[in-house]
This record gives structure tokens, sequence and C-alpha cells, in this order.
């Protein structure tokens, strides 16, 4: 069973901030009429609003934020091991796989212009035109017609 | 012990990664359709046949200027196509626009600015483009990659493609009402453009059955043909050694001038996946194009497709030029002269 005064000390403060329930209230001021050293640490908590708006929050130094920087740096340096091979491990093979898709990407053959191949496209074209409107024009500029724009 | 554990790790990971980037496995058979779909296979047949006039804007890729043409088909098999070119233009309008003209048996292309016109068979017969059709309606696989609002209309946008196929074509499809093409955009498979097609000012007409009358060339003019004659028994046997690469068949095959412009014929045949075609030409030893027996097989492509070469010690040359991949195109000249 807890004394009473400890219980209730420990609602001093919400009794002062005003966000007891009334009945809980009327049972705090019920026992500071009665107990002196209550009333006492009452007194002495209800300054401290009062002094939190003459306060200001300290400026860190440079010298503090030197010191918290060696000390992350000193963290890093500490990191197990395993997450190092870990993220090595990853690294290399993300590089892997980059590497084998840029290697096995698709490539054209190069362009006809140092080979004489050219009749059998006209050929081909003549022999094999869809109706589709693309074909049949490259069937057309393919015999020789002038074009518009380099070819 | 901890060592061999993250060395393992990482051969696990860099397994899984590679994996990763292997081309899924192509599906064997014919896909499984669903109405909506057969609804769109049906609309990219039809738009090959459907008589109706068009204005289209053609852009071929690379730097090359965006064409109009002027579109009519007023019966299935026949097709008149003006093309407005800025040089014909300039030079003195419709009279010298360059003209192509399509009946079932020939293609007519007209060069008025050069006096000249060029007359070939057409091929493959009637025959073989409903092959080609039914192949397109067997194998190609579509899906959706897009919607679109323009010229006032909504369209799908659906891309079809073959496994193992060289091109992608996507077709704006109409959505509502009856489904109709309204632009096509070929890729080859490397993404580069081949061609791009917008339709607008689509007329349907009524087919007739005297469609067109064909111009007569003036006298002054140059006239090109290109010679057709049956195969011989050796063209046959020929032909029965090449094997195509897979999902590719023949349609059609004959015997015509050979492209080296010398008085010789040679041994043209068409192969085709129901989208992607491809010719092959076996060209005499008298062909001057070709390289020579010892060297290895040339490769090259450009938007139209791909080209590869190679000469027999015999002599007899074999050409793949079209829609083909080129490691397939090797694969097959390799089988057929028997040289890596």
């Amino acid at each position: 069973m807890k004394h009473p005064c400890e219980t209730i000390q420990k609602q001093l403060a919400d009794y002062l901030e005003q966000n007891l329930e009334p009945t809980a209230a009327q049972a705090v001021e019920a026992h500071l009429e009665a107990c002196e050293a209550c009333r006492a640490e009452c007194h002495r908590l209800a300054r401290v609003p009062e002094l939190l708006q003459h306060w200001a929050p300290p400026v860190p130094t440079e010298a503090i934020w030197q010191g918290v920087q060696v000390r992350l740096h000193q963290k890093r340096l500490f990191m197990p091991r395993k997450v190092y091979a870990l993220i090595g491990s990853a690294a290399a093979v993300l590089a892997l796989v980059a590497f084998w898709q840029w290697w096995s990407r698709p490539t054209p053959p190069p362009a006809l212009t140092q080979m004489d191949m050219e009749p059998f496209y006209r050929a081909h074209l003549d022999w094999a035109p869809h109706t589709e409107a693309v074909n049949l024009h490259l069937s057309l500029s393919s015999g020789g017609e002038v074009n518009d724009g380099a070819r | 012990m901890m060592a061999h554990g993250r060395w393992w790790l990482m051969a696990f990971w860099l397994s899984v990664g590679l994996w990763g980037c292997q081309p899924a496995p192509q599906q064997a058979g014919a896909p499984a359709r669903s109405p909506q779909e057969q609804r769109w296979i049906q609309a990219i047949l039809d738009d090959a046949r459907r008589p109706c006039t068009m204005q289209i804007l053609l852009s071929t890729g690379g730097d090359e200027m965006p064409k109009v043409i002027e579109y009519e088909r007023p019966h299935p098999d026949f097709v008149r196509m003006t093309e407005r070119s800025a040089t014909g233009c300039m030079i003195g309008g419709k009279a010298f626009y360059p003209t192509t003209f399509l009946t079932p048996e020939k293609v007519i292309h007209w060069y008025p600015s050069q006096s000249r016109c060029r007359i070939v068979p057409r091929a493959p017969d009637k025959a073989g483009r409903e092959r080609i059709a039914q192949l397109f309606a067997q194998q190609a696989r579509l899906r959706v990659v897009g919607r679109e609002q323009s010229q006032g209309q909504d369209w799908v946008i659906v891309e079809a493609s073959v496994p193992g196929g060289f091109t992608t074509r996507r077709y704006w499809i109409r959505a509502q009402g009856e489904p109709q093409i309204g632009r096509i955009m070929v890729r080859d498979m490397w993404g580069r453009v081949m061609g791009d097609e917008t339709r607008t000012q689509i007329q349907p007409v009524a087919p007739t059955a005297q469609p067109f009358a064909l111009p007569e060339p003036p006298r002054d003019w140059q006239i090109e043909r290109v010679v057709n004659a049956p195969l011989t028994k050796e063209d046959k046997a020929r032909l029965k050694a090449f094997k195509p690469p897979q999902g590719y068949q023949l349609i059609s095959a004959t015997r015509r001038t050979c492209p080296c412009d010398s008085k010789q014929l040679s041994l043209v045949a068409l192969y085709s996946n129901g989208m992607d075609e491809f010719s092959v030409f076996f060209a005499a030893p008298g062909c001057g194009l070709l390289p020579a027996s010892g060297n290895s097989p040339i490769a090259g492509s450009d938007k139209r497709g791909v080209v590869v070469a190679a000469r027999r010690a015999d002599g007899w040359g074999i050409v793949i030029v079209g829609e083909v991949q080129p490691e397939l195109a090797r694969e097959a000249v390799s089988r057929w002269t028997g040289k890596p």
C-alpha cells in the first residue's frame, strides 16, 4: 500500500496543469489542506512553468559538435565486418549483373554502307511487299526515286 | 568456414541475377485467344483487304522527311498509292508524284520524275497471301500497351509480335464501333522505328469489279521488267536443302532476274512467320555481288531488315534478306553452306 503523500505528489504536476478529473483534483486539494509537506512541494512545482518561460535552450559550442562528429566516425569504424562483407558482395553482384547485361545486349549488324547488297533488298521488297503503306513505300523508294531526305 | 559461406552467398545471388537476365522461354503452340483478341486479329487482317481511301502520314525513321500518301484500295486486290513527296511537289505537282499500282498479278512502280517504270510480277500469289494471314492468326502474340485519344476517337494500342521474329508492330485499333486501324508503328528487334503510318480521312468504299485502269507508260519512258520462270528440278532440290529458322514457313518460290543485273536467273524463295518476311536468293556462280567462297558470311542491317550472304565452294551463293534475326539467318546460311 503506497503512502498517500507519494500518490498525491505524483499527481501534483497534472493538478497544476489542470489535467486531473474533478474528483481527483478535489482529493488532491483536500490532502494539500491537511499535509504541510505536500503543500510545500506543490508551491515548489508551481514555480516551474514560470521559470521555464524565462529559460532559453543553450546553443552547443563548436567543441561539442566536433566531439559528436568524432564519436560518429568512431561508431562507423566499428561497424561489424559482416556488414562490410555483405555490402561488398551485393555491390560485386550488382556490378557483375550490370556488366553481363551490357555485354550480352543485342546489337544490330553494321550498316550496309560497305556492302553492295542493296540490289537484294530492292529485289526482296519488290517480291514480298505487304499491302501496308510502309513496305510499299520502301519498295518504291528502293527503286531509285529521288528522296527528300538523306538515305 | 565463414568466408566459404560468404562466397556461396555471392554465387547464389550472382546466379539469381544472371538467371533474371535470360529472355523468357518461348511458348510453344498457338496462343489461346479471348474473343477480344480474336476481334483485334480480324481487324488487323481486314485492314489489308478492306476497300477504302485514306491519307497516310508516313515516317520511315532516320532523317528522311515524312511523306503524305494518298492511298486508294477500291478492291481487296488492287491498290493505288501516290506519294506526295516534296521533290514531286517542287518539280510540278501531281503529274510527278511517284506511284505504286498493286494488282493481283503485278506491282508497278511509276517514277514520272525519271521517266521510268518498273514492272514486277507480284509474289506471293493469293493463296500465299492467305497462308501468311493464317500464320499471323496462329502465331502472333498480342498485348495491350496503352490507350489513346486522337482524331476525336478512343484507340486501344495493341502490340503484336511472333516468338523468334524480327519486328514488333503496334496497332492503334478504334475502341468503339467496328474495330479499325488508325496507325501502325513497326520496330525492329533493336527497337528502331522501321515505319510509322498514321491514317487520316479513312473512307470505306464499295468494292468495284473494275478497280482502275493501269496507265500506259509513255513511249520514251524506260521500262524495267523483272522476269519470272518456273522452278527446275535442281531448284526444288536446292530449296529442300534449306532449313528456315523456327516459326517461318515457305510461302512462295520462283526463278527470277538475278539482282546482280547479269542476264542469269536466280532462285528466290519467300518465307514468313505471319508477320515478318524474308527472301532467300540462291545465286548461280555467275553472280558478282556475293562474297568469294573462302570468305566468311557477310552481314548487315538497315531499316528494311537484315542481310546475310555467303558463297559455297561450288560457287553457288546464298543471300538471306528481310525481317529475320541475324543470328538465325547466320545459322540457316551456315547449315546450307556447311561452313561455320
